[in-house]
């Protein structure tokens, strides 16, 4: 590229470009703007968003959000020291134990899988990769046409 | 006068300049408009603050640059994505103009129907030309700006707008003074 060349350019250009002035919005365009205006003000505080509720609210209810999250530490935390020490902490340990169950089961899952990649072989696994990574591109491939049949391009 | 008036007033005073903005970047009329309409929605939110400011009209067209930048990334990264694959450029997006003879461009259209034809001209630029051409000649940022702000690299801006005042030189078959002589 020719530095005086572009800067002549760039020049020309500009001075076309100055020429132009504000385009004129449609004459349907400021109705539609007050009108979504007024729907928006027209919604109540309490479905608006945190940042536009009253100065008051927004205080109010961080302080609500921060005394229920403090609540519900304390809670746990209170929960754990008392399964510890009583009946009750027996009674909640049972309305987990499905949770150890779940974990049990991951476990043994996970040993099985972690055995039978031991006895595959590294041949069989770079192969199972492989053959992922082709089904991958497949799809992309097959996405990519997709589009470019679905959305012709303008 | 209530808000909603004042607002109305402060509506009609700046809304040419915020459509212009967006229908420079996007060139596209319905998108254009839904971008005006979500700026002034925010403009209503901070209207309190804006009606006494000063530097309104720089907000105003901040915001309806970032706003139109997003919209365009929202709608097209994924399509120039697949179209990158299979064209690599935009290039071949260029519509040919049915511009007048060059006579007719130089000396005897009026004003206004050159603007118009500027204006056509620039609207049929590919995308990938005419945005950072338009943040570069009418919003007057620079190289940097414009790379920061579309996400693309230094080059990849200078060479974008070098190929979107070539376009336009052709299409409105502009004469440089290297040329003339």
């Amino acid at each position: 590229m020719n530095p005086e060349f572009e800067k002549q350019l760039s020049a020309r250009v500009q001075q076309e470009l100055n020429t132009l002035g504000e385009l004129s919005a449609p004459f349907a365009l400021a109705g539609r703007v007050m009108r979504a205006v007024e729907r928006r003000t027209a919604v109540p505080w309490y479905r608006s968003a945190w940042q536009s509720w009253p100065l008051g609210l927004q205080g109010a209810a961080l302080v609500i959000l921060l005394l229920l999250f403090g609540g519900i530490c304390l809670g746990f935390s209170e929960l754990s020291h008392v399964a510890r020490v009583s009946s009750t902490g027996q009674q909640a340990g049972e309305w987990f134990a499905w949770f150890g169950v779940l974990c049990k089961t991951v476990g043994v899952l996970a040993d099985a899988l972690m055995t039978a990649f031991r006895h595959l072989g590294t041949g069989v696994l770079i192969g199972c990769g492989l053959a992922l990574f082709a089904a991958y591109a497949a799809c992309v491939g097959l996405g990519t046409a997709c589009v470019r049949l679905a959305l012709p391009r303008r | 006068m209530t808000d909603a008036q004042q607002f109305e007033v402060f509506l009609h005073n700046y809304q040419n300049m915020v459509f212009s903005t967006a229908m420079r970047l996007l060139a596209n009329q319905t998108d254009a408009e839904d971008i005006t309409q979500e700026v002034f929605l925010r403009a209503f939110e901070r209207f309190d603050q804006l009606r006494g400011s000063r530097t309104v009209g720089g907000w105003l067209k901040t915001v309806a640059t970032n706003l139109s930048l997003n919209h365009i990334s929202r709608y097209r990264s994924r399509w120039t994505f697949f179209s990158d694959i299979f064209h690599g450029t935009e290039d071949n997006d260029e519509q040919p103009v049915d511009f007048p003879s060059p006579v007719d461009t130089d000396e005897t259209l009026a004003i206004s129907d050159r603007r118009e034809l500027v204006e056509q001209a620039l609207q049929s630029l590919p995308t990938a030309q005419r945005v950072p051409l338009v943040l570069y000649h009418l919003e007057g940022l620079r190289y940097e700006e414009i790379a920061v702000k579309v996400g693309v690299s230094l080059g990849k801006v200078k060479t974008d707008i070098f190929r979107g005042r070539e376009t336009l030189r052709r299409k409105l078959r502009l004469k440089l003074a290297e040329e003339a002589s």
